[in-house]
């Protein structure tokens, strides 16, 4: 009977700290081995490099704990880095302006596409993987058309300092990120509203039963969604300077990879942004580790894809 | 005569949990072998472990003699045990034939296509066989659970099973329905099948069991001839002591009446239906599966529309769109399926108590951590609810304890009248009269409750006045002083025409 005991206490403990220690694990490994991969420069280049991805999977977390799925957020975030950088254009102004700017444009745009796709899905009842992805081809159509397919040039100097400025040591971008994260974490954890997240993803009928306004729920979550999406292309455009129609391609897939590579459930009701974050900083290691090793960029792809599949299947057959 | 199925000393343990220890049975061939034991006792151990679910720590398993060790289902069914679950498990969209030959399809030659003709022909074979009159080219979809149930048991009929294992077959039937499955088993018993049957209502229990063997905390408590088991001897042998007061009926209502439902109709699912609920008072609503019970009370609680009639709560007249304004109003739900519709399976016993009164209690919407763990440890304590603490996932919990969460729920929303749905329902013996006493508790300090149950003694045992349905209306009310379960009867097959 003891001997049961501690089987499953060390089967509960591995149970939930499998992805944490994988990500240790490959820490560990990559600064044992990949030369230059420890230093403070490349950490903190590892943290820029997964700011967008983490806007994204932020919104993503939201979405996908209700049951449902964003696969729009790629081409939001390329609508909105074209407006936010076309009106950078015509403005002319210092770092405040242009801040102000980024974020408004992040509002609206995503404020906009969002509750479009609320509104499809909560109220037309429209599935949400297609209610997002009509949302995606309306969304890059429009990039496209909106610039003629040419890209967007000519911001003052002062549009980049939110994607290449620094305070101290720390890039702008990853504050906004930091920010971020710990506001989602916080929703999700203490208020009402995140623990409705919660229970909607988990059963929509007991949660409507209990009185919890379920369509509301799924509304805001698919606006905050295309709020951070939105915010996540005008960072991006301030970072490229310029507003490409075809940026951020492909970005929903990234993003979903980094909440499910974390654990949370595809299938709503379990996980957070704990999680996320544990699968961004896997996905963003990997990808630094083999670029410092001098891999290329198309086997970088088929080994992110590889282990995506190796530690999902850890995950799942952890006993 | 030889036994199908011998367990000699089996024993079964889980980490921390010894869920059964040396129990040997005997089933022999064109016998109804009944299982009862309290919820945890080690039925469902036991059944698992002879259809291969689980493999026995201890003891052996002899099929027809021979001493087997199932690897995995598909040993037990090769070896013609077949479990017909409680959850059924018939695929919607396909036919009564493709369920019934679902991976042993006939083929046409050796060509690998279907042979579908010769599939419905003997799949409407084999349903004559038991004694149904289903096609057996209909889709499942459009079957009624009894059928659905009866496709499953000739499954098994055609897998040539010398054991048929029912858990809990009649927990989602209508008293007629229960008549035909019984039709059903008497034929198995002529066929010289071997029938496991798990239930908890002993009533059924006596009419269709020859043979009984009671568990308790995992051990064999008795195996006898049911004739020699009265079902006073049941009850004790299973919660091993007397239970001297089964039902707790509230004494009188006051006048006030709280809720007055008026004409209520919706097109299709309810007619007409007109009632009062007082102060104090519990509300019995009779009738058999499908009369609208469900439909009237979801109604009433703004979880589905209606197309005329009134509602008044507490004096004034509403028209809830959502049960979100019900239960502002002072209305808890209770409902039939605890598991999918009552409870946050995943989550704690704590996010379970707190879900109605969240907003409520938080400011600004932030919720206030100490007041949800305290209700939440309040109410374990109220309602003594076992559970080893107020994070602990609600899953992990019996369905006596899981419905003390559902109702914890109401309570902490301050719920004044309680709609409850076959708030019994699957629940043992001895937490069902926990569950009784807390409805006389909150009617008692002034609540009032609408129970809905198909269990005829319950109804009887628990309401001071009973509405009965049939087909969508209301046949009947019936003061509850000294009527009998036939009167009820009379209303609810009544027909409404």
């Amino acid at each position: 009977m003891k001997q049961g005991n501690a089987a499953g206490t060390a089967g509960r403990i591995l149970h939930d700290f499998t992805m944490p220690l994988f990500l240790l694990i490959l820490f560990i490994v990559s600064a044992a081995f990949v030369p230059r991969f420890g230093e403070v420069g490349n950490l903190i280049n590892v943290l820029m490099q997964i700011t967008i991805n983490a806007l994204i999977a932020t919104g993503m977390t939201f979405v996908i704990l209700t049951g449902g799925i964003d696969l729009s957020v790629g081409s939001v975030a390329a609508v909105a880095g074209i407006v936010s950088a076309t009106a950078a254009n015509s403005a002319q102004g210092g770092i405040p302006l242009n801040v102000l700017i980024i974020f408004g444009t992040a509002a609206v745009v995503g404020g906009v596409c969002g509750a479009f796709n609320a509104f499809t899905i909560s109220w037309l009842k429209v599935p949400p993987f297609v209610a997002t992805l009509a949302m995606m081809s309306i969304a890059r159509g429009l990039a496209y058309v909106f610039t003629d397919a040419r890209p967007v040039f000519g911001m003052p100097e002062a549009y980049s300092w939110v994607g290449l400025g620094y305070l101290g040591i720390v890039p702008v971008m990853v504050l906004i990120m930091i920010v971020i994260l710990a506001a989602a974490y916080l929703v999700l954890r203490r208020t009402c509203f995140g623990r409705y997240v919660f229970a909607v993803g988990s059963s929509e009928d007991v949660a409507q039963l209990s009185g919890i306004n379920v369509r509301k729920i799924k509304a805001w979550v698919y606006i905050l969604c295309g709020f951070l999406a939105a915010l996540a292309g005008a960072v991006l455009s301030s970072r490229l300077q310029a507003g490409q129609p075809a940026a951020a391609n492909g970005y929903e897939l990234n993003a979903i990879a980094a909440v499910a590579l974390g654990g949370t459930s595809m299938s709503g009701g379990r996980g957070g942004i704990g999680q996320t974050i544990i699968g961004l900083c896997i996905i963003g290691i990997i990808n630094n580790a083999l670029s410092l090793l001098g891999v290329s960029s198309y086997w970088q792809t088929i080994a992110m894809g590889v282990i995506i599949l190796v530690a999902v299947i850890i995950d799942q057959n952890k006993e | 005569m030889e036994p199908i199925v011998r367990l000699n000393g089996i024993g079964k343990s889980f980490p921390g949990v010894r869920a059964l220890s040396d129990v040997s049975v005997d089933f022999y061939p064109g016998e109804v072998h009944v299982l009862l034991g309290e919820n945890g006792a080690g039925k469902s151990t036991l059944i698992k472990i002879i259809a291969g679910v689980y493999q026995a720590d201890e003891g052996s398993v002899r099929v027809n003699g021979e001493e087997v060790r199932f690897k995995n289902t598909r040993e037990a069914i090769a070896h013609g045990i077949s479990v017909i679950h409680q959850e059924l498990s018939v695929i919607p969209d396909l036919s009564a034939a493709e369920n019934i030959f679902l991976g042993r399809e006939p083929k046409l030659g050796r060509t690998g296509l279907l042979d579908r003709k010769r599939m419905n022909a003997e799949a409407q074979e084999i349903l004559e066989g038991i004694g149904v009159k289903i096609r057996a080219g209909a889709l499942i979809r459009n079957l009624n659970n009894a059928d659905r149930q009866m496709v499953e048991i000739a499954r098994a009929v055609s897998q040539n099973s010398g054991m048929v294992i029912m858990d809990e077959p009649t927990s989602s039937l209508s008293n007629k329905e229960v008549e035909a499955l019984f039709a059903v088993i008497a034929r198995l018993k002529k066929n010289n099948v071997a029938v496991i049957y798990i239930s908890h209502r002993l009533k059924e229990i006596s009419a269709v069991g020859d043979r009984i063997t009671i568990l308790r905390d995992g051990a064999l408590v008795r195996t006898a001839p049911l004739s020699e088991i009265s079902r006073d001897d049941m009850i004790t042998l299973m919660v091993g002591r007397k239970m001297t007061q089964f039902y707790y009926r509230a004494e009188a209502a006051e006048d006030e009446v709280v809720l007055k439902v008026e004409h209520l109709t919706r097109t299709g699912a309810f007619e007409d239906v007109s009632f009062e609920l007082k102060k104090g008072e519990i509300l019995g609503v009779a009738g058999l599966i499908g009369a609208g019970r469900t439909e009237v009370m979801r109604a009433v609680f703004g979880a589905d529309p209606y197309d005329a009639g009134t509602c008044t709560v507490f004096g004034r007249k509403v028209r809830f769109r959502s049960p979100r304004e019900a239960i502002r109003t002072g209305i808890g739900l209770i409902p039939e399926d605890r598991r999918g519709q009552g409870l946050l399976l995943e989550k704690s016993v704590r996010e379970n108590t707190s879900l109605a009164s969240l907003s409520e209690n938080s400011k600004h919407g932030i919720i206030d951590e100490k007041w949800e763990a305290r209700i939440a440890k309040e109410y374990i304590g109220l309602l003594h609810t076992k559970t080893p603490g107020d994070g602990a996932l609600v899953r992990n919990l019996s369905g006596g304890n899981q419905q003390k969460v559902v109702i914890a729920k109401w309570l902490a929303a301050r719920s004044r009248i309680l709609i409850m749905d076959e708030p019994t329902r699957g629940i043992d013996v001895n937490a069902k009269a926990e569950i009784y006493h807390l409805m006389k508790q909150f009617v008692e300090r002034g609540g009032s409750i609408v129970m809905v149950s198909s269990e005829m003694p319950e109804v009887l045992g628990v309401s001071n006045r009973i509405m009965v349905m049939s087909e969508g209306r209301v046949t009947g009310f019936l003061d509850n002083k000294d009527i009998a379960e036939k009167d009820i009867m009379k209303y609810a097959s009544q027909n409404a025409g």
